[in-house]
């Protein structure tokens, strides 16, 4: 019997051997039966290994066909990231934004939200769920924007038997009461930015005369998560170079009463915080630190959020992220980025708002890229359904190249789906 | 079970699902700023459709 190698991963955490297959299978292994697994991987036997072993491990795995599978369908725009404001009240210091938006008309106009919010109806065609996401800057800083464009959506929406969800990215600086109030009649789900506890959160995060902003968002932030227990909220944090000790931040923002948490590592060519080669095995052991956590407590941490069982159909899975194909990204003035981390460099721009996609050559780069098989590395990599095949942003951001994978990234990606799957294993111990 | 090897989840990405397409879930921005969503966090919209929330 041999093992297609691509299809494949075996993977050791704290001296237990699993084995993960790329169509969602996951199987315990003792020590024999991993290395008898490691020598079919290499095509080969190994003589020191009894024949026991490979019979009952054919058994269980000899079914298995390699698993090849290429998309031919089309995406469709389904989701709109609304850049409502190019502005922002606060100053971060690993802020993407902050060097390539424009500061002239920083605030999007209703009329350009219904635009956007029409363009989308129309573009989704038969889909019945839509999305948008307002972001930034900072989206509550055009707050009006925000509830205008939710109530025409929704409406819109409904006339159109869609079914519209609205998601906010915020700093928490402006989500006061009345604002949550708001928030929640809209039904509009938020990410809201934390690092972590005071001096983490402080080190990064500051408001535009140097302060650090974590006493001020704290208190918006506890009353968001007081109303919002069984879901409707992620925490998002970020961690650098400096701050790697993320399970300490994960298990600060948990004491002060977070539920729903997601922490990830900064994204940017500043050598001081970047994450680097280096960095891999210490991130392995806080990874571990965070899993720990979440099988003593009901807390989600989202990218051990797997639902395999629940998850995406396999034509879904062998497609990225969706930028310029099935998310799109419009900024105040209505120009059409592939995403939100585009905005800004023109070479990105895929149409205006009142005339929709008129690069169709960025748009098929982009269709190409978003299909798994375009990227060899992506291919023959095991995550590959569970990755989707990284950020396109990133790759931009890192290797000035949309199609080369940001190697750190995909690292990181492994490093969460073994320990997602790690804590599904053991989930399950703990139920039986 | 054997006892060299156990199963604790078989093919959830099962064959029936391979054609469906439906296109019906969530967009999974895999941006840090956002949540860095990956496909394999994706919930199938038929098999359990979300409530109001995004999550």
């Amino acid at each position: 019997m041999d093992l297609v190698k691509r299809d494949w991963h075996l993977f050791n955490i704290g001296g237990e051997y699993f084995l993960f297959h790329s169509l969602g299978s996951l199987y315990q292994l003792d020590e024999e039966g991993a290395e008898a697994v490691e020598s079919l991987l290499n095509g080969e036997r190994n003589t020191d290994i009894s024949g026991e072993v490979y019979r009952e491990i054919e058994e269980i795995l000899g079914s298995y066909e390699s698993v090849d599978f290429q998309n031919q369908e089309d995406l469709t725009v389904k989701s709109l990231c609304l850049n409502v404001s190019h502005s922002c009240n606060m100053l971060c210091d690993y802020c993407f934004t902050s060097h390539n938006l424009s500061s002239k008309d920083p605030f999007m106009t209703l009329e350009t939200a219904y635009r956007a919010i029409d363009f989308l109806i129309e573009s989704s065609k038969d889909t019945k769920n839509i999305e948008i996401d307002f972001f930034g800057g900072e989206p509550l800083l055009n707050l009006n924007v925000v509830k205008g464009a939710s109530i025409y959506g929704k409406e819109k929406a409904e006339k159109s038997s869609k079914h519209l969800r609205v998601t906010l990215t915020t700093n928490g600086l402006l989500l006061n009461e009345k604002t949550l109030d708001l928030l929640d009649e809209l039904e509009i789900s938020i990410v809201l930015s934390l690092d972590g506890g005071e001096i983490t959160h402080n080190r990064f995060r500051h408001l535009k005369n140097g302060e650090g902003s974590f006493g001020y968002i704290l208190p918006n932030a506890v009353e968001l998560a007081r109303r919002r227990q069984d879901g409707g909220y992620y925490i998002r944090g970020t961690y650098t170079a400096e701050t790697l000790n993320f399970s300490d931040s994960f298990k600060q923002l948990v004491d002060l009463g977070f539920r729903y948490i997601s922490l990830e590592p900064v994204v940017t060519s500043d050598y001081r915080i970047s994450i680097k080669e280096e960095h891999i095995p210490f991130l392995r052991t806080e990874y571990q630190k965070v899993a720990e956590e979440c099988l003593k407590s009901d807390v989600k941490f989202f990218h051990f959020e797997l639902p395999l069982e629940e998850g995406a159909c396999l034509p879904r899975l062998a497609r990225g992220c969706g930028a310029g194909v099935e998310y799109i990204a419009v900024t105040p003035n209505g120009e059409m980025y592939p995403c939100h981390q585009f905005v800004g460099h023109n070479k990105f721009i895929l149409g205006e708002i009142t005339e929709g996609v008129i690069n169709r050559k960025l748009r098929e780069e982009f269709v190409r890229l978003n299909d798994i098989n375009s990227k060899s590395i992506c291919k023959d990599c095991w995550a590959r359904y569970l990755c989707g095949g990284g950020c396109l942003a990133n790759n931009f951001n890192i290797n000035r190249d949309i199609s080369k994978p940001y190697r750190i990234g995909c690292e990181i990606q492994k490093l969460r789906i073994e320990y997602a799957l790690w804590l599904r294993a053991k989930r399950m111990e703990v139920k039986v | 079970m054997g006892r060299h090897i156990k199963v604790i989840m078989e093919r959830t990405i099962e064959k029936k699902e391979e054609k469906r397409n439906c296109q019906e879930c969530q967009t999974p921005c895999r941006s840090a700023c956002k949540t860095s969503m990956t496909v394999g966090n994706l919930v199938c919209e038929v098999k359990k459709p979300l409530g109001k929330w995004t999550w």
